[in-house]
C-alpha cells in the first residue's frame, strides 16, 4: 500500500518549532517546492522557514492547507474563505504573512495580503498611514513641500 | 511590539496594483522608500495613457510618467482657480481714495480718506458713497479719483476727466471713464477693446435755499463692469486694483 501513505515535510520555523505538514500543502510556497525538487526527497526533510516565527508560520500554513484543497470546493467558497482569513489577521500579523507570503513564495496569499493593505490605505491621508503601519517621515520639510506641490492636484 | 510595522519594501508594488490614483498619489507621500514604491512608471504609465493618452509622446527620460500625470492634472486645477480666484490680498482700511471735484474754479469736493471711512455697499459691491457739503461753481468740471496704496508706494488714477457729466434725474450729474484693461477680474474681460471696466464718480445736488447755486449733498463712486452693466464685487474690485498697482509698478 505504498501511495496511500501520505508524503510528510516538517518546516521549522524561525524560534524552532517544527511544523510537520503534507508535502502537497507545504508546495503551495514555491520556496519549499523548488527547495524539494532540489533535494530529490524521498526521506523525512526538515526544511528550515528563516524569518518567519511558529506564530506566523502556523496561519501560514493554515492557509496552505485550503488552498491545496482548493478543488474540494467551490471557488466561491474559496473567495469566502479568503475573506474571512484576511480579516481576522490584525495588522501585525498581517504584516508578517506578507513578509512570509513574499519570502516563501506563495502568490495567493501575497495578492491577498497586498490586497488588504490596498484597503486600509484607500481615503487615508499620508499621515494617517504613517500612523496605521509606524513608518517615519523620513522627507526633509523641503522635500514634503515639493511633493505636495506636485500632489496638489490630489488635495482638490 | 517594538518594531516598525512597515510593510516590506518588496511588497508596495503590489499593493499598489490595488490602488487608484488618488490613494497611489497619497501614498508617494507617506516616505521616501514609500515614494520611489508608487511613484515607478509601470504603475502610473496606464493611468496616464488612459487620462491623457497623447501626452505619452512627451515622455522622455527626464520625465517620469507620474510628473507628468501630475504637472497635467494640476494644470486642470489651476484652470478652475482661475474661475474662483483667490481673495484679494489688499483691504480696504489699505486704500486710500483721494477725490477732487472742481467747478470752473470752484472747489466742490475734496474728499481724502481710507476707502473703509466711506460708506460701502450693502450688496458688496465695490461702490461707496459719503455725504459732502459744497457748493457748484460754473463752467466745465473737473474730476479727479486717485487711489493710492498705504504708505504711498502706488498710486492708480481711476477718473480723471474734464467734461460737463452726464445729467441723471433732476439732481445728479455722473462722470465716467473706461479703465484698461487688467486681465484679472471675473466675468468683466470683453466690452469692445476696453478693459471692459468704467469708474464713476456720482455727484448728488439739492436746490440751494432761496434760489441759490446748487448745493452738493453726496458724492458715490464705483466700478461698473461694461459687460454687464453692474457695480462689480468689492472683491473683484480689490483685486483689480491689486492687479494694477502691481503692474504698474513693474512697468
Amino acid at each position: 500500500m505504498v501511495g496511500v501513505k501520505k508524503k510528510m515535510v516538517t518546516l521549522v520555523s524561525s524560534d524552532g518549532v517544527e511544523f510537520v505538514v503534507e508535502k502537497r500543502v507545504a508546495e503551495q510556497s514555491l520556496f519549499i517546492k523548488n527547495a524539494l525538487n532540489e533535494g530529490g526527497v524521498e526521506e523525512k526533510v526538515m526544511i528550515p522557514i528563516p524569518k518567519v516565527t511558529s506564530d506566523t508560520l502556523s496561519s501560514v500554513l493554515e492557509y496552505c492547507e485550503k488552498h491545496a484543497s482548493a478543488t474540494e470546493f467551490q471557488e466561491n467558497e474559496i473567495e469566502e474563505w479568503d475573506k474571512e482569513y484576511i480579516e481576522k489577521a490584525d495588522l501585525d500579523l498581517l504584516y508578517y504573512l506578507l513578509q512570509a507570503s513574499y519570502s516563501m513564495s506563495i502568490m495567493g496569499l501575497m495578492e491577498l495580503g497586498a490586497k488588504k493593505v490596498a484597503s486600509l490605505i484607500r481615503g487615508k491621508s499620508p499621515q494617517e498611514i504613517r500612523e496605521l503601519f509606524n513608518i517615519k517621515n523620513d522627507f526633509t520639510p523641503e522635500q514634503e513641500e515639493e511633493i505636495r506641490r506636485e500632489m496638489q492636484w490630489n488635495y482638490e | 511590539m517594538n518594531r516598525e510595522r512597515e510593510p516590506p519594501w518588496e511588497s508596495l508594488p503590489l499593493i499598489a496594483l490595488f490602488l487608484d490614483p488618488n490613494s497611489l498619489a497619497t501614498s508617494t507621500c507617506v516616505s521616501k522608500s514609500w515614494h520611489a514604491a508608487m511613484s515607478s512608471d509601470h504603475l502610473w504609465k496606464p493611468i496616464l495613457s488612459s487620462h491623457y493618452p497623447s501626452s505619452l509622446h512627451l515622455i522622455s527620460t527626464s520625465t517620469s510618467h507620474h510628473s507628468l500625470f501630475s504637472l497635467l492634472r494640476n494644470s486642470t486645477i489651476l484652470h478652475r482657480r482661475h474661475r474662483q480666484p483667490p481673495p484679494p490680498r489688499i483691504a480696504l482700511h489699505e486704500v486710500f481714495f483721494a477725490v477732487d471735484v472742481f467747478c470752473g474754479e470752484v472747489r466742490v469736493v475734496s474728499q481724502g480718506k481710507w476707502a473703509s471711512e466711506f460708506e460701502g455697499d450693502s450688496g458688496g459691491s465695490f461702490r461707496f458713497g459719503c455725504e459732502v457739503e459744497g457748493e457748484s461753481g460754473q463752467g466745465e468740471w473737473r474730476v479727479v479719483w486717485m487711489v493710492v496704496m498705504e504708505g504711498c508706494k502706488n498710486a492708480f488714477s481711476m477718473i480723471e476727466r474734464v467734461d460737463k457729466g452726464r445729467v441723471v434725474g433732476g439732481n445728479g450729474l455722473w462722470f465716467s471713464e473706461e479703465l484698461p484693461a487688467a486681465g484679472c477680474c471675473v466675468g468683466v474681460s470683453g466690452g469692445g477693446g476696453g478693459g471692459g471696466l468704467v469708474t464713476e464718480v456720482g455727484l448728488e445736488f439739492c436746490d440751494g435755499e432761496d434760489g441759490g447755486r446748487r448745493r452738493l449733498k453726496r458724492v458715490s463712486l464705483g466700478v461698473l463692469s461694461v459687460l454687464g452693466c453692474r457695480y462689480v464685487a468689492l472683491d473683484d474690485g480689490l483685486r483689480f486694483l491689486m492687479f494694477k498697482m502691481h503692474f504698474d509698478f513693474v512697468t
